[in-house]
């Protein structure tokens, strides 16, 4: 074995600079917890129960009505603790989670630093342990504390009210256009005024949330510098115009400067506006949403305000809008009488309930943790650390050769760059997916874009307040690296991942409907509608 | 200096597209018998017109009469002639030209044509000097064309002045006439020409749609026939997003031709420019047209059975343009262009126009004409 094997710090570094990780996953061959079950094993073994205990309990289960009651135990796999750990220990070591990798490469999704001791606080049996139910006068302390997030929001939008209700980013935008609608069936003109105008950088959720709620929907393509084509906005209002929603800064980072243009215009035609802040990142605490003209605004607080992503959920979406919608937000409400909060129902205006209960009081906790750590001069801190970040980064990746950063040439972005690999696809034929398989072989996430590609050969960079130089630097490297490959041996490019226990994965199902199943029950559909077939 | 430009105008070009004969080949009689008048020569003319400037600095080496001299002189440009066609031109006749060109040495070939002579002048010259193509055929796939006439005048002004003299290997694509007019779209490549680089001007490669964009299509055409008015007169343009339209609806319709409907009924099949205004006096009508991908055509590219009148009469409000998002987003940013050859046609469609692009899902895209 050669020296430089054994001396761990001279692979590691090169004139006291990280060299390119010799990364390999860990590969397992794990099967599915179902076929690891032996029957009768057990994690826990309860002792026999007490003549006494045992007679009581039974009596405790014949209260609930038959049609309630299991006719079997469910089949779930029976394992010992030590072998689910081990399953899921495994598992995790073929991911590469938030805590493992630099993942600013999964850019507009705002991933950053989730504070260990925010975990903490929610897991504390003081919140962990409180119960929907209970009454308000023992929850009094987390009754504040939702009051104090909603203040908080208001102050950082401008708004006069705030929900906290809805459980994800999506959900929100949901949430304000049931609104939107609820707001329009007061005043006579839903179903009059039906048209959405949005943006083909606005976040697909915006879209199609509009439809969702019977809104049919204009999108404006971008001018040459990449903003919203303003004249376009002109000839897309009409006395059936219902909203503007829009997303600034886009997933370009090019902040539109004529939003309040843009606002204006759709108010003069009669329409409300809808800011989606999934993008805020890099405006806390510098531009706000009642100035630039809007009418209800979102924020996610998994990505703005530093909740845990949680691969998929819980998360929140704070709902925040003027006070002519305020009685349309949905219930219940918190509200402060005489030095006391109570929980009360919204009233009839309300759209209703978007989750259960108060929505997911724990991530509040770890948003109002973080935010209240920060103060206002930290928030704005972190708006221009992320800045700053991202337009180092941009700096940083433009010097490689086949990367370029469409639309405003010369100018910097906010929070974050869509860049595009066109030009060394055409030079060497990859693709910015492959770029992003290559990019796991040196433990980095990487993610392309939205679909429909605007951007040709997409790549999304978001490097937030969290990650120092020397974090943002590896991630350059590895995407140099990884060009210097496909221009000098594309062949590694295109047969990646060699570092990884599952191989490039065929995704060309997920492009053809009739193949692609989204629940269980749709796959057993389409399997037995082709057996039918094949049958007949 | 002194400059030399080739030029090979095919002056048949273009003549089966308003008649519905789908490209030129071996119908021009029969397209110049129902009454077309052939426009190459005054599109290579209007293109010509940007390189005046160059004074008696530049010539232009040519064929005589319509294969080049005609419009060389036309537009006020000094030329030599290197080729006579004989009394009764032909097709060979581009092919020949090309061949005598190839001997010469030119700083630029222009030509004047569709595919057709795209593929004639890339078998001659190969990439021998650059090559620039001016739209005046009925199919223009190739990537060797500027978007228009005046396009491609300037273009090669520029490129000509330039220091640089950037090229780009450009495809030349073409259809099989005959496959064509029995309703296959299956473009081939026929090789490859250098020709000078300016993205905004010279067309993209027309881009083939995939397999997503049939599904796409699905909710345009979905769309599109929900809101159809009982009374209004439906003419539907050629294409694969269109088609899609044309097969939710009732009746034998044609993919490569104009339909009209009415009342979600077909009451024309592949109709002409003549049978189109007829069809449409005095009522109600609207065209849906698609655009080529990557050029951004919407009308003067494969659908010139809708005339400047017939634009006219409908207006640009009573235009939808059927485009799936991808086909928006493969121009790049350049807008729609409204090839009318006709001064009231292009001043109705320039402006924002009415896009369709999935179901109860519209943008508005901005149209340039000429």
């Amino acid at each position: 074995m050669n020296q430089v094997m054994h001396n761990i710090s001279l692979s590691r570094f090169t004139n006291g600079r990280a060299n390119l990780r010799r990364y390999h996953q860990a590969r397992w061959d794990e099967p599915v917890i179902f076929e690891l079950s032996q029957r009768g094993e057990r994690g826990v073994l309860v002792p026999e129960l007490e003549q006494e205990v045992a007679d009581a309990t039974t009596q405790a289960m014949s209260t609930l009505p038959a049609g309630m009651q299991r006719s079997q135990a469910p089949r779930l796999p029976e394992l010992s603790q030590s072998r689910v750990l081990r399953h899921y220990l495994r598992l995790s070591q073929q991911t590469l989670g938030a805590d493992l990798n630099v993942d600013v490469g999964q850019g507009t999704c705002t991933i950053k630093y989730s504070p260990k001791i925010n975990e903490q606080l929610a897991r504390d049996d003081r919140m962990s342990e409180l119960h929907p139910l209970q009454d308000t006068d023992t929850v009094q302390g987390m009754l504040h504390m939702f009051h104090q997030v909603h203040a908080l929001l208001m102050e950082v939008s401008g708004m006069d009210a705030v929900s906290l209700q809805a459980r994800s980013g999506s959900q929100a935008i949901y949430g304000n256009f049931a609104l939107l609608r609820a707001y329009q069936e007061d005043a006579g003109t839903y179903g009059v005024r039906d048209e959405v105008i949005t943006t083909i950088f606005s976040h697909p959720s915006d879209a199609a949330c509009a439809r969702l709620l019977g809104y049919k929907v204009i999108t404006l393509y971008p001018d040459a510098d990449g903003y919203p084509d303003l004249d376009a906005l002109r000839a897309a209002l009409s006395p059936r115009t219902a909203a503007l929603i829009i997303t600034n800064p886009e997933d370009t980072g090019i902040f539109n400067k004529k939003i309040r243009q843009f606002t204006d215009l759709v108010r003069a035609a009669g329409g409300l506006n809808i800011y989606d802040q999934a993008n805020a990142n890099g405006l806390l605490g510098i531009t706000r949403a009642r100035e630039a003209g809007f009418d209800m605004c979102q924020f996610n607080l998994h990505k703005t305000f530093a909740t845990p992503h949680s691969c998929g959920g819980p998360a929140v979406g704070a709902m925040c809008v003027t006070q002519e919608l305020e009685r349309f937000l949905p219930s219940p409400k918190i509200m402060l009488r005489e030095g006391r909060y109570t929980v009360e129902d919204a009233g009839p205006d309300s759209i209703g309930k978007l989750s259960a209960f108060m929505g997911a009081a724990s991530i509040v906790l770890r948003a109002y943790a973080w935010a209240m750590n920060l103060g206002a001069k930290g928030l704005r801190e972190v708006a221009e650390i992320a800045v700053l970040n991202n337009n180092y980064m941009m700096h940083e990746l433009l010097k490689i050769p086949g990367l370029s950063a469409p639309y405003a040439p010369g100018k910097r972005r906010i929070e974050q760059v869509r860049y595009s690999w066109q030009k060394l696809h055409a030079d060497t034929g990859i693709r910015s997916e492959q770029i992003g398989i290559r990019a796991a072989d040196f433990g980095v996430h990487y993610w392309t874009s939205h679909h429909p590609f605007v951007v040709p050969e997409p790549a999304t960079v978001e490097p937030t307040e969290s990650f120092s130089q020397a974090d943002l630097d590896e991630f350059v490297d590895v995407m140099r690296h990884i060009a210097h490959e496909a221009y000098t041996d594309p062949e590694t490019v295109r047969s990646a991942p060699h570092n990884c226990p599952v191989h490039a994965i065929d995704g060309s199902s997920l492009d053809d409907p009739k193949r692609w199943a989204m629940t269980w029950r749709g796959y057993q559909r389409k399997l037995l509608d082709q057996e039918a077939k094949q049958g007949a | 200096m002194s400059l030399r430009v080739g030029l090979i105008v095919n002056a048949l070009a273009g003549v089966g597209g308003p008649a519905a004969l789908r490209g030129s080949d071996g119908v021009a009689e029969q397209a110049i018998a129902l009454g077309v008048v052939p426009q190459a020569v005054s599109r290579a003319t209007q293109a010509l017109g940007a390189l005046l400037d160059f004074g008696a600095e530049l010539t232009i080496i040519t064929g005589s009469g319509s294969l080049g001299a005609d419009a060389a002189s036309a537009a006020g440009l000094c030329c030599e002639i290197v080729y006579r066609q004989p009394s009764k031109g032909s097709a060979e006749d581009t092919a020949a030209l090309a061949r005598r060109l190839m001997l010469m040495q030119v700083d630029l070939l222009l030509f004047a044509g569709g595919d057709g002579t795209a593929r004639d002048v890339a078998e001659s010259v190969g990439d021998a000097f650059p090559v620039l193509g001016i739209p005046a055929g009925v199919k223009m796939y190739s990537g060797v064309f500027a978007t228009t006439p005046a396009a491609a005048g300037l273009l090669a002004a520029r490129y000509l002045r330039s220091r640089a003299r950037d090229v780009r290997q450009c495809e030349v694509m073409d259809l099989d006439e005959g496959d064509l007019r029995c309703g296959r779209i299956e473009p081939s490549l026929f090789g490859y020409v250098a020709s000078p680089e300016d993205p905004r001007l010279l067309q993209g490669k027309k881009v083939r749609s995939v397999a997503s964009d049939a599904v796409q299509a699905q909710a345009i055409a979905a769309n599109v026939v929900e809101t159809m008015e009982p009374d209004q007169m439906y003419l539907i343009g050629p294409g694969s997003t269109t088609w899609a339209v044309k097969q939710a609806l009732k009746g034998q319709a044609s993919m490569l031709g104009v339909d009209a409907y009415v009342g979600g009924e077909l009451v024309c099949h592949d109709a002409t420019a003549a049978a189109l205004l007829k069809l449409t006096a005095g009522r109600p009508s609207r065209i849906l047209v698609t655009c080529i991908g990557g050029q951004g055509h919407i009308f003067g590219r494969g659908n010139h059975q809708f005339s400047a009148e017939m634009v006219c009469r409908v207006g640009r409000k009573g235009v939808s343009v059927l485009a799936t998002p991808s086909k928006l987003i493969s121009l790049a940013g350049r807008p729609f262009i409204a090839d009318m050859g006709d001064v009231a046609a292009a001043a109705e469609m320039t402006g924002y126009v009415e896009v369709v692009n999935g179901y109860r899902s519209k943008a508005l895209y901005r149209c340039e004409a000429f």
